[in-house]
């Protein structure tokens, strides 16, 4: 009885494993998807996959990655009219990185978090970035990698660990920060170069919408107002500033009176402090100026600290007075 | 054997009795920010009921002597009661981890193949001794402890504390809206734990109960923990299996990304222990309602006993 129940397990198990290979059995190529961009195609979309092609069977055969596009009306519209061009199924589990191009609504940039989440395939850790054409920048020889997407992982990796600046751009950061209720959040700009791709700075998005691109250095900056570097090193143009601390202090005195204070410490000269605290003062002005927007993300962070926090009141974020303390190893510099 | 080394096996047990299914599935849909606080805090009432059943089941289930009078009358309640709860811890153990495994592992696979692998597995361990689902689960539990705590470790550099900061006390109705979830969650499946170690393996001792209790909540808030400060709340409880997806983000250098598949084990073995569990103290306490001779009903339970402690 005992090993007729054995026997009898594993049939059942081996009969499932046939049913759950049996497509690939037949053909050993399968197509993968490093890579994944939308752009807006007038009312429609356009989704650019770059794909590359493994064979199994033949290891050694050169991996030159393709890049192909389709339209449609919704998303996964689009992927299909790819897929009619091929003879098998893409496979999305190895999409390292989703890109965003510059026609993208703020309604369609929800419908690609949408997508991104209900396809199980792509993984959560993949990167988010944002760029003028996907096509573009998808369709050329990688540098470093077998292709672009996996060399803009590692640019993105290795921008973070140089200059400090964490770009805190997987999907499952920027959707965390969505569904939390955050209106604001960034992420890493990329362009195509002669040889290859780079980071040029941030995009910086407001309610799905993508309001500016700023460059890497105001890139430095917005990432210490953010608190997307908390403690390290960071270029600013020419200069080095290493940051030890990073506070923010929130206070709401009620009828409109609030102050955000954004205390630092590091280890530089009184004057190197001064002139950071000038810089972070204006790149907050002129970014809000530009964009019209809170970019910056302050009336969420007030909204979250404060249960009764009215952002219509006092002229909402706008009326936010936001100051610099930087303080160094010597001493408390004040203002 | 004696019954002190099968202590920690009942322990074991315990734990992954609590872990089961709620590892699959938690936090719930329509946490929110307070999600953690509403775990901590439903955790009060699943002691407060795992210690009130440790002491109501080792006297109706476990000592025959309490077998007359009142307790009688509470005996043949409580049996049936108990065992319509196990077979639904059962039902519900089994149907997740079904559709998980449908979902996630065997995707192109007829759910009626992998709830009949399932279920075979389930009812060759029924037909052991509880010896053997003793060893099993202290083999089991030290795997998943090294798992659990393995993949907390590797997600720490993602771990953002902003995802569980809170900055003010909520109202009274949205402590409720969070804490709700984790008593249907956590803290009935607490109850039920000590009818199972009652009716499998005799009299517990209350320091092998609490040990296993701790054991079991610890590796849940851990579990819990990592999916709060890598998603933050919203997200997690929108997601289908938050732990897996949390597992899923975790990369060491270069080659190991995609690691989910390490989960899969924690998920298939608290799944088993927990429905083969379920299933056992649902049977036994059938057949103890089916049984009318007294002494052939107290030879059952002296059986369990000896067989568990032997």
């Amino acid at each position: 009885m005992k090993r007729m129940s054995i026997l009898a397990a594993l049939l059942c198990l081996f009969c499932c494993a046939c049913s759950s290979t049996g497509g690939t059995a037949k053909d050993d190529r399968k197509l993968l998807v490093s890579a994944i961009g939308f752009d807006g195609a007038g009312e429609q979309i356009k989704v650019s996959v770059e794909l590359i092609i493994i064979n199994t069977e033949n290891f050694e055969s050169n991996l030159t990655p393709r890049v192909m596009t389709g339209k449609g009306d919704t998303i996964r519209e689009a992927i299909a009219n790819i897929g009619n061009g091929l003879t098998r199924q893409i496979l999305l589990n190895h999409c390292g990185v989703i890109a965003v191009g510059s026609g993208i609504s703020a309604n369609r940039f929800h419908e690609i978090c949408d997508y991104c989440f209900s396809e199980h395939q792509i993984t959560m850790s993949a990167y988010m970035i944002a760029t003028e054409d996907c096509e573009t920048l998808l369709d050329g020889e990688p540098e470093s990698s077998v292709t672009v997407g996996y060399d803009i992982m590692g640019i993105i990796e290795q921008e973070s660990a140089q200059t400090g600046v964490a770009y805190n751009s997987r999907y499952f950061e920027v959707e965390t920060l969505r569904e939390r209720g955050k209106n604001s959040f960034a992420l890493p700009h990329f362009k195509r170069v002669k040889v290859g791709v780079e980071v040029d700075g941030m995009t910086l998005f407001h309610q799905n919408k993508q309001v500016a691109v700023i460059n890497t250095e105001q890139a430095g900056m917005y990432a210490i107002i953010t608190g997307g570097l908390r403690k390290g090193m960071v270029s600013l143009g020419s200069k080095e500033y290493y940051i030890d601390s990073r506070r923010l202090d929130c206070s709401n005195k009620g009828g409109g009176s609030v102050t955000l204070c954004l205390r630092l410490s590091t280890s530089t000269s009184k004057e190197d402090c001064k002139r950071l605290e000038q810089r972070l003062q204006d790149f907050r002005t002129e970014v809000e100026k530009q964009t019209n927007n809170d970019v910056l993300g302050l009336a969420d962070i007030l909204n979250e600290r404060f249960r009764n926090y009215d952002p219509k009141e006092n002229n909402g974020w706008r009326g936010v007075s936001f100051t610099v303390q930087c303080k160094t190893s010597k001493g408390v510099h004040d203002e | 054997m004696n019954k002190t080394a099968y202590g920690k096996h009942a322990s074991a047990a315990t734990a992954m009795f609590l872990l089961g299914d709620a590892v699959l599935v938690l936090p719930d849909s329509g946490s929110g920010t307070y999600a953690l606080f509403g775990f901590l805090l439903a955790l009060v009432p699943a002691l407060l009921l795992y210690a009130g059943m440790l002491w109501t089941a080792n006297r109706l289930f476990a000592d025959p002597k309490h077998n007359k009078g009142a307790w009688r009358w509470c005996s043949v309640a409580g049996t049936l009661f108990a065992a319509a709860a196990a077979f639904a811890c059962a039902g519900i153990c089994f149907k997740r981890f079904v559709s998980f495994a449908h979902t996630v592992m065997l995707s192109g696979t007829p759910k009626i193949w992998i709830a009949l692998i399932f279920a075979v597995t389930v009812v060759f361990l029924l037909f052991q001794r509880n010896s053997v689902l003793l060893k099993l689960s202290l083999l089991l539990f030290v795997l998943s402890c090294f798992v659990i705590l393995l993949f907390f470790i590797l997600s720490v550099k993602d771990f953002k504390v902003s995802n569980i900061a809170v900055y003010y006390f909520p109202d009274l109705s949205v402590v409720w809206k969070e804490t709700r979830p984790f008593l249907v969650s956590v803290a009935l499946p607490a109850a039920v734990v000590p009818v199972v170690q009652a009716v499998l393996f005799g009299k517990t001792e209350k320091k092998i109960a609490f040990t296993g209790f701790v054991s079991g909540m610890l590796l849940q808030a851990l579990c819990l923990a990592d999916c709060l400060l890598l998603f933050g709340a919203q997200l997690a409880s929108r997601l289908s299996y938050p732990l897996y997806s949390a597992v899923g983000t975790v990369t060491v250098g270069p080659l190991f990304t995609r690691m989910d598949g390490v989960i899969y084990y924690l998920f298939f073995s608290s799944a088993l222990i927990k429905t083969t569990a379920s299933l056992k103290t649902g049977a036994a306490l059938c057949l103890k309602w089916r049984t009318s001779d007294s002494a052939r009903l107290h030879n059952l339970f002296d059986e369990a006993q000896q067989e568990a402690y032997t």
